[in-house]
């Protein structure tokens, strides 16, 4: 599946604090096809399990429903029950493994349990080898990883990539947010854009994407869009090596670059206009670190959709039209690359 | 206000602060990410200088760090890199801008290290240009909140301290401003040593005004919690200290001329005095936008001061400015003065 179809929603929590039925309605006017029905606080829980049935969910593709992080009120076996309901529908429950009490309660859930992975303030299953024991206790259960969690216990991503390689086969969902050092979520930043681009390629495409990103209506499609972009970041770094290529920062090395690689295009007889043989060929560069995944242009391409593809394939024309403009005597030179 | 009220010009002042409202909305355009989202999260990209001023001028320098309060994380190196790169590509900096700025800073040394030989000059100088000129684009959250972490330390950790909300000058406090202007002072001695004389006068005529506004900011604000202190609620529920740090929090907020600008209103002091202060000022601050003159001052060796018109008009102007600063700080009248008598002397 192409990465650009990756699924996206939001929790309603997100959208509208307690008020789940207008949450709804804004990720409905939104086009999203996943939604997480949160129940964060616990009196949120009975209202929700009541309206459950009257709630029409049609438009959705995937839908789950988020359990109480913390019991006061009500107690572990009222909780299982007023879920039992979203059970027979079919609707998974993402549970924080610190609510669990009585794990027999539980097990009933089979599959639709998503144990997911706590945040740095919990004094456990916040790591890979803590969540191993939960899921021991409960083979079924299937996982929900928390990226903004993962990232402030681990911000070189190391920890989520090893729950995706110790979990991957679980994972059935994905919760993406800014999480600061104090664990309030925000918006996502550029920092955590980054460090979520890092393990993408580890994340399945059918995998639905839920923002816990507290935002307003107005800012929904623009968190939408950079969320997109760093699940798939595969557009822009194939823009970047491009770039490295025709529109090399450095002044003085642009011409030497483009003219080098005008040259291997000649010794290989490619043209320009071959847009996908021209990308293959592209130096694959940049800084990358030890342990991280090299993906060549070719890897890159083919985690393209159509739409994408069109998209980059624009995008390179121009580029060779500035340089054809830029370096007039370029096209004379390499008449052939440029015909 | 006080501009209306005695009748002042101050072109160039009113020219510097428009300049830093436009410089700012520059940077924020070039720096902040679309939607306004943070480019990381526990850190803001922090400006000093002329700019946290208000006072902006053309050849202005741009001072700026990376301010990080959180637990570590490699993206903030990338994230200094990106506003690095965005600031020469911008030509808003040059390339090989280093030293003091243009770096990533950390909060916990700026909190915990104050006093002692762990607290570098380097330390002490971002510690008191966060509380006395800062000002930040995008999210602004972390810096808001190493500003009262360092507030925190300085009236918490002060041993004269009470419980009674007493208006007592926070000495801790009021000695790091001290300390942080004579450092300033000897800094300069140094620069001049170490940089065979390079851009003396400059540094001079910056010593003369600007480092010495911030220095009277910082004065004015030890002493505001004497003269404007808020009134705890009548079941002192509210704790003193937390009273005295939105205090300091609040009065610091403005830029160094509002706070003298504010305090002169208040303090009814004569039209004949502000115009002192403050047309010195605008003078200074014109000189330093005219592009000449400031290129004469960054050339102008020591030797050739006592020729050059240019030096010892500014030179007039200081002595214009510090005299306004004497006649309202020393008059034997005024509540201040006691507060100068008593505090800033010995």
């Amino acid at each position: 599946m192409p990465s650009c179809d990756r699924k996206f929603g939001f929790s309603t929590g997100a959208i509208a604090k307690g008020d789940f039925e207008l949450a709804i309605e804004v990720i409905k006017r939104a086009g999203l096809a996943v939604v997480e029905l949160s129940a964060l606080r616990e009196y949120e829980l009975p209202k929700l399990m009541g309206a459950l049935s009257n709630l029409d969910l049609s438009s959705f593709e995937y839908v789950s429903i988020h359990a109480p992080s913390r019991l006061s009120e009500l107690s572990e076996r009222d909780v299982v029950q007023l879920l039992g309901g979203a059970i027979k529908k079919e609707i998974p429950i993402v549970l924080h493994p610190d609510t669990i009490e009585d794990p027999a309660e539980w097990c009933k859930f089979g599959s639709f349990l998503l144990i997911e992975n706590l945040d740095k303030r919990n004094s456990a299953f916040r790591t890979t080898r803590e969540l191993h024991e939960v899921f021991a206790r409960f083979p079924d259960a299937q996982f929900c990883l928390d990226v903004a969690h993962a990232r402030q216990v681990d911000p070189t991503m190391g920890e989520a990539t090893q729950m995706l390689r110790a979990f991957g086969s679980r994972l059935r969902q994905v919760h993406a947010s800014g999480l600061n050092s104090n664990s309030t979520h925000g918006p996502l930043s550029s920092a955590a854009s980054w460090a979520f681009s890092q393990i993408s390629h580890l994340i399945p495409q059918d995998v639905p994407i839920i923002l816990e990103s507290p935002v307003s209506e107005q800012a929904l499609g623009e968190e939408l869009s950079f969320a997109r972009r760093a699940f798939s970041p595969w557009l822009q770094r194939l823009r970047a090596e491009i770039d490295d290529v025709f529109d090399l920062k450095v002044a003085g090395f642009r011409h030497q670059q483009i003219t080098s690689f005008l040259c291997l295009l000649h010794e290989t007889g490619t043209k320009l206009s071959d847009f996908e043989h021209v990308i293959r060929q592209l130096p694959t560069g940049g800084a990358y670190k030890t342990g991280d995944m090299f993906l060549s242009t070719v890897d890159l391409l083919q985690r393209l959709s159509d739409t994408e593809r069109a998209d980059l394939q624009e995008y390179f024309l121009d580029r060779v039209s500035k340089v054809a403009k830029h370096f007039p005597e370029l096209p004379k030179q390499f008449k052939q690359q440029f015909s | 206000m006080l501009q209306q009220k005695v009748n002042g010009e101050w072109k160039s002042i009113d020219k510097a602060i428009a300049t830093a409202e436009d410089k700012l909305s520059v940077l924020t355009r070039l720096l902040v990410p679309p939607g306004n989202r943070p480019i990381a999260e526990d850190a803001s990209v922090v400006f000093f200088g002329s700019l946290a001023r208000g006072e902006c001028t053309s050849k202005s320098d741009l001072d700026w760090i990376v301010l990080i309060d959180g637990q570590v994380d490699e993206q903030h190196y990338r994230t200094f890199q990106t506003v690095r790169k965005s600031l020469i590509e911008a030509q808003e900096i040059r390339p090989g801008n280093t030293g003091l700025f243009g770096g990533m800073a950390f909060s916990h040394d700026i909190v915990h290290r104050i006093g002692g030989e762990d607290d570098t000059n380097r330390n002490l100088t971002l510690r008191m240009l966060l509380l006395l000129e800062s000002t930040s684009v995008g999210d602004d959250a972390a810096r808001k909140r190493v500003v009262r972490a360092i507030l925190r330390r300085y009236l918490a950790d002060d041993p004269s301290w009470t419980r009674k909300s007493d208006g007592k000058i926070r000495r801790f406090l009021f000695n790091d401003s001290v300390r942080f202007w004579r450092t300033m002072a000897v800094d300069f001695a140094d620069k001049f040593h170490d940089q065979a004389g390079e851009k003396w006068a400059l540094r001079n005529t910056k010593l003369r005004f600007s480092r010495k506004l911030i220095f009277l900011a910082s004065v004015l604000a030890c002493f505001s919690w004497h003269l404007h202190r808020p009134k705890q609620d009548s079941g002192e529920r509210e704790q003193p200290i937390d009273l005295a740090q939105a205090h300091f929090d609040d009065y610091l907020s403005r830029p160094p001329l509002d706070i003298v600008a504010d305090e002169l209103l208040l303090g009814g002091i004569s039209d004949h005095i502000c115009n002192k202060i403050f047309a010195s000022y605008n003078e200074f601050l014109s000189i330093i936008d005219d592009s000449v003159s400031r290129e004469e001052l960054v050339e102008l060796p020591r030797e050739l001061a006592e020729k050059s018109k240019l030096f010892q008009r500014i030179r007039e102007l200081s002595h214009i400015f510090h005299q306004g600063l004497l006649e309202w700080l020393f008059n034997t009248e005024s509540e201040i003065f006691k507060l100068v008598r008593d505090y800033a002397l010995l």
